[in-house]
Order: structure tokens, then sequence, then C-alpha cells
């Protein structure tokens, strides 16, 4: 098998997170203490709310719509505004109006933001990290990198992320009316016309994160932090292997929503009583998270063996060196 | 009493099921003989039609009514246009108009047309005609009318008109309204409630193109197919004691038949027209009418039609889910998941129509409870035995996606308005007529879903069998007629006690809701008197000593809602004993102290008997905090969360986790 083909770079991918272990349980702690000071005030409201209600019993074991509704109703503002909520579960939500979610709703977008951003900003220390020869698990070095190179891995993160809304609008929104109207005659037609919205956003995304992974990469390749310079190298790169990019970028999307798959389809669900249950639960959902984001650290460093190794295959031969 | 309306029950149960009839069939009143051409360019149906009208009142009536239902279509300010969708182009509107309306002598009364809201009504609608005549039809007397009409079919969006080759015509033609000894009973064609009508025979011939030939779905049965030049094909249809008449074709239209024969029922010919994209339907069609045919025929009365037809549209034609005489729509999609029970339960929904509304025929515009109620209460039932509680599906990038782990009981999770009712419901009482309510989720939720609800609940407390006794007395004695809603009540009285029929009047007449909650739950360890105990010579003084073993208990559950409703008040103690105490719930709270062991929960109707309690979570009260739900759920949340915080990050375009 070749350094650069797709199974080797996979797993050369996921040696190098390995490799940055430290780094790894940073994100999954921010990304846990984010969650934990999202959901602190809903929980103790549920605690209010439930505690003393017998008819929560019927909630304990999981979701009862009915019993549901009328703890909605009799608390509106739960989850934050019920129209916009509504909205949100329908997919009509209009853009402009999420940042005007009140409630938890609020925070989590608010702590959504943030985490994005320090994702943004950890992925500067990882490039660093993956580009180096040596010391890569070392905390130190990457919160280093991390501050060298954050935030013109933010930059390249907020020029993705508005392609990414580009593509969403272009793809997914623009043409929703004609893809879902009533004059389809067939069924198979606006369920296939639907799916191919949501292909194409999805192939258009895979292909911008893909330039994203590959630009970070070339940030962390190269001695000056110029995220434009990394970009356009980014960009080069995709578009000079687009197929190989793309899978890539699957098989590590894969890897991300696997364990999550397997886990809400066969992870029991704690509805009171073992207390041991519970710690092992919470422990296995942590793994759950830990790996999506050792597979995001892992596509950054598949992406830049990938690069590094390309660049050594494009370099000249040096001279034979005569006795 | 008790003894001697069980009896009634059970007998009205038992009742044989054998005649072919449901009840003695009224003798026709508004009868039409139909003649009518398509022009699928012009979408239009021109046509003759000849009315039969026996005034079977105890009134003269000095002029005839008409309902000329398409002009509903005709513009944006008929009184049905807030009901139908933004129109797009002038393919999205219809109308109906009189060419030449004439008595079988000649005398034509054409030019006496006017067009008349009822007063205070929309002054542009032009849904009721009003034809004064030379002289007024008394008593026994029959009219006969011989009526021009052109008919547009608006492009589908609400109950009728077509969409490509498919054509569903309803409301079609020029319909006489319903003739009562208070006069001609005709409402404007509302939104949401439309029909009450005089039965009577239809004879309905149909030019139509040759392509549909035997795929034209009627009410009634067609009886002749004959071709015609210019390729097109004349289907004749008849169809006998009915109050309405609607057909459908479309050249794909795959048509299958089967005979359905309940046990001791009578044969039922049931006709479905179905999209070829949706034959994965054809048997859940079919098993739907099988079933609701045996339920319905042994719960009420036997099918009282020969047929049946089931026309399933395309998606997006807007004549879903609808109901005519021997004639129903269903809905689905080629993905529709087979698990749900759709389109069984809509099927059921709408074969129930055919009792309740279809003979029983009730005025839908000013009673919609009684049809769209009584349906909604029989369906939900028929679906819950057939396919148990259904899970809710979302359909995502138009793949329907069914939430297995979850599960919608029937009727309260029937829909969306059945769990708000007690939000839509509080604008209007059911009792008033659906056109003065205030919105559209007002009349739908307490013609659908309240009376389902109110009926289930009645069912579960004053007893399933005298409930279902008096409908199957209510569909038998009214079979053919036109009851109100003071005769159902009357039945239910009768058969099912005045119990039943108060908690029903009760929750149609208020547009309050019913709420009860526990309060309050103490328990303490209970100490000896203190203090100066005794009289005279025998009163002694005691000093405050430490509690004892046992406990004193005191209980207040609150009736917070408008409606009374008796309830049963469950208390839990320590060792598992448990006190279930009745209350009428009339008063507005009631406290009750107990000593004994400690108490540990207080539960208000722990069977759920109430389905219109519209908070289930004060319905109890635990003595002390049991945090188990909140914490399983602020775990769930948590992960839930982290997960969504990590799409935040998939958003910010950073790498991994695309898919």
């Amino acid at each position: 098998m070749k350094g650069h083909a797709l199974p080797f770079l996979w797993a050369r991918g996921l040696l190098a997170a390995a490799t940055a272990w430290k780094a790894l349980l940073l994100a999954l702690a921010l990304n846990a203490a984010l969650a934990l000071v999202v959901t602190a005030p809903l929980a103790s409201r549920l605690h209010d709310l439930l505690d003393s209600r017998p008819a929560a019993d019927g909630l304990a074991k999981g979701w009862d719509v009915v019993l549901g509704a009328h703890l909605i109703r009799s608390e509106p503002g739960l989850l934050g505004d019920p129209a916009r909520l509504g909205a949100l579960e329908r997919g009509t939500l209009p853009l402009a109006d999420v940042p005007r979610l009140s409630g938890p709703l609020a925070g989590l977008f608010a702590a959504g933001l943030l985490h994005a951003a320090l994702s943004a900003l950890l992925a500067g220390g990882f490039a660093g990290r993956f580009a180096a020869e040596r010391e890569r698990g070392n905390l130190a070095a990457f919160l280093a990198d991390a501050a060298r190179l954050g935030l013109p891995s933010l930059f390249i993160g907020l020029v993705g992320l508005a392609a990414i809304l580009g593509a969403f609008f272009l793809f997914v929104e623009l043409p929703r009316a004609a893809t879902l109207s009533p004059d389809l005659r067939w069924d198979w037609e606006r369920t296939g016309l639907s799916l191919l919205r949501l292909l194409a956003f999805l192939g258009t995304t895979g292909a911008i994160r893909a330039v994203v992974a590959q630009s970070r990469a070339a940030l962390g390749l190269a001695k000056t932090a110029n995220p434009f310079l990394a970009l356009a190298s980014g960009a080069g790169f995709v578009i000079g292997r687009p197929v190989k990019a793309l899978l890539l970028e699957i098989a590590f999307g894969v890897t991300a929503l696997l364990p999550l798959s397997l886990w809400l389809y066969f992870a029991p669900s704690w509805s009171g009583g073992d207390v041991r249950l519970l710690a092992l639960l919470v422990a296995g959902q942590q793994a759950v998270v830990l790996l999506r984001i050792v597979a995001r650290a892992a596509h950054l460093g598949a992406a830049t063996a990938w690069m590094r190794g390309a660049r050594e295959a494009a370099r000249p031969a040096p001279a034979k060196i005569e006795a | 009493m008790h003894r001697l309306r069980a009896l009634l029950g059970f007998a009205a149960l038992l009742s044989p099921a054998l005649p072919a009839q449901a009840g003695p069939r009224v003798p026709s009143v508004a009868s039409y003989r139909i003649e009518a051409a398509w022009d699928g360019e012009q979408k239009t149906l021109s046509g003759r039609e000849t009315v039969t009208f026996v005034n079977r009142t105890s009134r003269s009536l000095p002029d005839a009514l008409l309902h000329l239902y398409l002009n509903g279509f005709r513009n944006t300010r008929s009184t049905l246009s807030p009901g139908i969708p933004q129109p797009e182009g002038s393919s999205d509107f219809g109308f109906c108009e009189l060419k030449r309306v004439a008595l079988p002598d000649g005398t034509d009364l054409t030019r006496r047309i006017s067009f008349a809201p009822p007063a205070g009504g929309n002054p542009d609608d032009r849904t009721l005609a009003r034809i004064p005549l030379p002289r007024p039809v008394e008593p026994g007397e029959t009219l006969v009318l011989e009526i021009d009409f052109e008919s547009h079919l608006p492009r589908g969006t609400l109950r009728t008109g077509w969409k490509d080759d498919f054509v569903f015509a309803g409301q079609w033609y020029p319909k006489l309204a319903k003739a009562t000894d208070a006069g001609w009973r005709g409402r404007p064609f509302h939104p949401s409630t439309e029909f009450f009508a005089d039965f009577g025979d239809y004879d309905v011939t149909l030019l139509l193109p040759g392509e549909v030939k035997g795929r034209v779905a009627v009410t009634g049965r067609v009886v002749a197919e004959t071709d015609e030049a210019a390729e097109r094909v004349r289907v004749r249809a008849r169809a006998e004691d009915v109050h309405d008449f609607a057909f459908a074709f479309s050249p794909r239209f795959e048509v299958k038949k089967e005979t359905v024969a309940p046990k001791g029922l009578p044969k039922v010919d049931v006709f479905l027209f179905l999209q070829p994209d949706h034959r994965r339907s054809r048997e859940r069609y079919f098993r739907a009418a099988r079933e609701g045919l045996a339920l319905y025929g042994a719960w009420l009365t036997p099918y009282p039609w020969p047929t049946l037809t089931i026309v399933d549209p395309p998606a997006g034609s807007g004549a879903e889910a609808m109901e005519y005489p021997t004639l129903i729509t269903g809905a689905t999609t080629w993905l529709s998941p087979s698990s749900e029970g759709e389109p069984g339960g809509l099927v059921l929904h709408e074969l129930a129509h055919q009792w309740f509304q279809g003979a029983v025929a009730t005025d839908e515009v000013s009673e919609a409870h009684l049809d769209e109620g009584l349906t909604s209460f029989l369906s939900a039932r028929a679906a819950m035995r057939i396919y148990g509680a259904p899970s809710p599906v979302v359909e995502a990038f138009g793949v329907p996606i069914p939430l297995r782990s979850l599960k919608r009981p029937l009727p309260e999770g029937e829909s969306q308005d059945a769990l708000d009712q007690a939000a839509f419901s509080r604008s209007d009482p059911t009792l008033r007529e659906t056109w003065r309510s205030l919105d559209d989720a007002a009349v739908r939720t307490n013609a659908y879903s309240r009376t389902a609800l109110l009926l289930e609940s009645v069912a579960r407390t004053t007893g399933e069998q005298p409930l279902m006794a008096a409908l199957k007395e209510y569909a038998r004695r009214f079979a053919f007629r036109h009851p109100t809603t003071s005769d159902f009540l009357d039945v239910l009285g009768e058969v099912a006690g005045p119990e039943a029929r108060d908690l029903v009047e009760r929750g149609w007449a208020s547009a309050g809701a019913v709420d009860y909650a526990v309060t309050s739950a103490t328990t303490r360890r209970s100490a000896p008197p203190a203090g100066w105990v005794g009289d005279g010579p025998h009163r002694v003084y005691r000093a405050p000593a430490p509690p004892g073993p046992g406990y004193e208990s005191t209980v207040v559950v609150q009736r917070l809602g408008e409606i009374a409703w008796p309830v049963e008040v469950e208390m839990r103690f320590e060792g598992g004993r448990k006190v279930t105490r009745r209350w009428d719930g009339r008063a507005e709270w009631r406290r009750w102290r107990i000593t004994g062991p400690r108490l540990l929960s207080v539960v208000v109707d722990p069977r759920h008997t109430c389905l219109l309690d519209v908070n289930r979570l004060n319905d109890g009260l635990r003595t002390a905090p049991e945090p188990t739900a909140a914490r399983a759920w602020a775990h769930r949340l948590r992960f839930l969360t982290q997960n969504l915080l990590e799409l935040f990050a998939l958003l910010a375009a950073l790498p991994g986790a695309a898919l």
C-alpha cells in the first residue's frame, strides 16, 4: 500500500491524534464544561418541576409524548420561546431569528459559537503539533502553537463557515419551494429532488471542509502564519486531488459518527436506580464525544501527513554524494 | 333504574346486526339527474341537472336556495378564501355559474337569481343563490328545477379540483340547501365545515376522456360505460339514499376491487382507486376497510350501502382525507412507513364518516362535533385496536422517519390539536356554530379532538359499554335522518345514563378546561393531644409529649379548571398501603386528613380517566422529593448538548465529522 493511500492516511491521522492525547482531553474537558454550564439551569428547573410530581415517573424511562406536551405547555419557557422552538423543529426558523432565541436555546446557541471558536483556536494548536517533527504530545507546545496559529485558523474557519452557509442557502433554501412543489406528479420526484438538494449541500460542504483541513495543514507546515497563503495552498491542494480529499473527509466523518450511532442504537438509557450504571453511562458518553473529537483532530493529522508527503515527493531528489 | 339502563345498553349492544339497511330510510327529498361533460383544457364541467325536490317539511317554501360551493374559489373575497393557500394564478380559482334555471313548463327563473349571504354575512360571497318561485312549494308538493350550469374546477388545494390528469370533483354542481321546518337552511361555504343536505337519489352521466374508462370513482356505483366519438367515454353512475355526489378520475388510477363480508354483516364491494406509486399501500387500504367495516358494523349498524369507494389521491392534490357518501379519500406517500398505521388510521376516520354524516346526516356547519367528534372518537378506538399506538413520523428531505421509541396513544396523542386542546378550545365552547368560532384552530380542536377526548373520558368514567351502546342506538335510531345535539344527548342519557349525558353536555357547553391538581400533601408524626382535655371534673392537663409512631397526613386537591369531573384520589402510604377516595369534583377544593402510616404520594385521577385534564403534571404530589426523572433528563440533555456543541464545531468548518 502506498504511503498516501486512503487507509494509510486514515491510520496516520489517528496515530497523530493519539500522540496529542493531552490536547484531546483538554478539548473534551472544554466541551463537557460548556455543556454543563448550558444545561445546569435547565437541570435545576427540571428538578423543581419534577421531583415532587409522581407523574414524572412516566418521564424517567424516556420521552412520553402526552406528558411531555403537558410539561412544555405548563412551562412554556422551559426550552425557550415555544414559537421559535416549533419553527426550529419544523426547519422553518429564519436564519435571522436564530440569535433571538431565548432561554436554554439561546444559551446553547451562544455556547455553540464559543465552542466553535475555541475548537478553531485549538485546531491551530493541532496543526502546529502535527507539522512538528517531535514533541507532538507536549501540551505546552500545543498551547504555544494554538496561540501562534489560533487566529489564522479561526479566520480559515470563518471563511469556511461563510462558504457553508452560502452552500446551504444555494442548495437547501433556494430550491426548497421548487423541490417540494405540489405540482410534481410523483412522490419519488419530490423525494429525489429533496435528496439531491441534500447531496449537493453535503458534497459542497465536504469539499469546503476538505479545503479548510488542508489549509490548516498548510498553516502548520508553513513558516509564516499567513491564513491567505494557507487558504490558497489548501484550495490548490484539494483542487488537484478532489476525489481523494472528499473521500478522506467522508472517512473521518464516518469515523466520528459511527461511535455515536452505535451508542444511540445500543446503549441503555438510565432511568434511575443503579448509580454505578449511571457512572458507566457517563463514562461511555464521554468516550463517544472524545472519539468525535479524535476524528476531528485525526482528519487534520492525515491532511498534514498527506500534504507533507506530497511536498516531499515534489522536491527534486538530492544529487548523489560521491565518496 | 341502573339495572334497567344496563339491560337497555346490553340489549342495544346485542341487537342483531343482520339487516342490510341500518334503519328505515326516509323517502327521497332531493334527487338529482345530472348530465355533465368535462373539458380537460378549460377544467370545466358543463352540464344540466334536473332537481326533484319534495317538500316534506311543514312549511311552505316561497323560493329555492342553492349552494354554489365552487364559488368559494371564485375570488379572494369569498368566505372560503382565508382557508385556501395563497393563490398563485388563474388556475387556483374556480366558480359555478348558473346559466339557466327553469321550471319544467318552461318558466325561466334565471333573472330572479340573487346571491343571498345570511344577514351580516359576507356580501361578496356567492356560494348561496336564492331563486324566488312563481308560487310557493306547499308541504307535500314537488318542485322540479332544470338547471344549466358551468363549473370551473380550481387547481386542487382544498377538497376539490385537479392536479395534472387527476380530477377530484366534490361540491361541483348546484345543490339545494337543506329544507327544514324553519325554512331553507344553507350557509356560505366555510373553510372548516361544509355540508348539510337532504337525502335523495342521484343519476349522473358524465362525458369524460376515453383514457379514463374503467378509472372513474363515484358515489354509489358506475352502472354503464360506453365509448363515444372523439375518444370520449360516457359514464353513468347511480346512488341511492345519499345526500351528495362526488367523483374522481385519472388515467393513471390502478383500480382494485375486493368484496368484504364481515361476519354477520352484509357484503360490501370495496373499490380502491390507487396511484401507481402508492402500490405498497394497497393492502393497507384494504385492511383498514375490511377491519373498519367489521368494527363499525359491530359497534354501530351494518354499513348501509352496497359499495365503498376509496380514492387514493396524488400528494399535493388537495383532495386528501375527505368523505362523501360511499366515497372517501385517503392520503399516503410512496415511502410511508407501514408500521405507523397509515393510511389505515385516516381510512378508519373517513370510513366512520359513512355513519356519522353519511347516514346520520347532521348539520356539519353548525354542529361539526356530531360528525367529526364522534368519528374521531370511533376511529381512534378502531386504530388502537387494529394498529396500537402509532409513533410520530418526521420527514427529512422527503424521507419519512418514524421515531419508533416514541408512541402517540390515541386519542390524546392523535395530533398536535389533541395535545394542545387545552389551549385552543378556550376561545369557544364546542356547541358554538363553527363559523362563529375564533379561528380554524378552535374549530378543529373543538370539533375533532376535544369531542373525541370528551367521549373517551366519559367511556373511562361511566363505563365503556353503556357509551358504546348509546352510540349504537343513536346510529340506529337516526340513520337517514338529521338529528341534532339534543337528540344525541337524549339517547346518551337514555342508554348510558344521566351522568354520561351530564358530562358530555358539560364538556360541550363550556369553553373551560378540566384541571385537577394536588396542591398540598403533608405528613408528620402525630403527637397525642396537649393542653386541657375533657370537661368538668374530668378536665385534665396533658403536657406536650413527643410524637408517637403514627403519622398524620393532610391532602388538598383543587379544581383549577372550570369544568367539574368526577375523580378518584389515590393516596399511597409507607408499607404499601393504598387508600382511594372518590370525589364528584364539583367543589373548588377538597381536603382529606388521614392518620396511619407515613404518606408517600397523592395522585388525583390515577387511572387517567379524564383525558381533558390540561395538566397531568400537577395531578400528583410526593411528600419527599424523588429526583430520578429530572436527573435522568439532565443526564440525557448534557449528552445531547455535548453532541450539539460538536455540531457547532462542524458548522464552523472544523475538520472531521462531516457526515
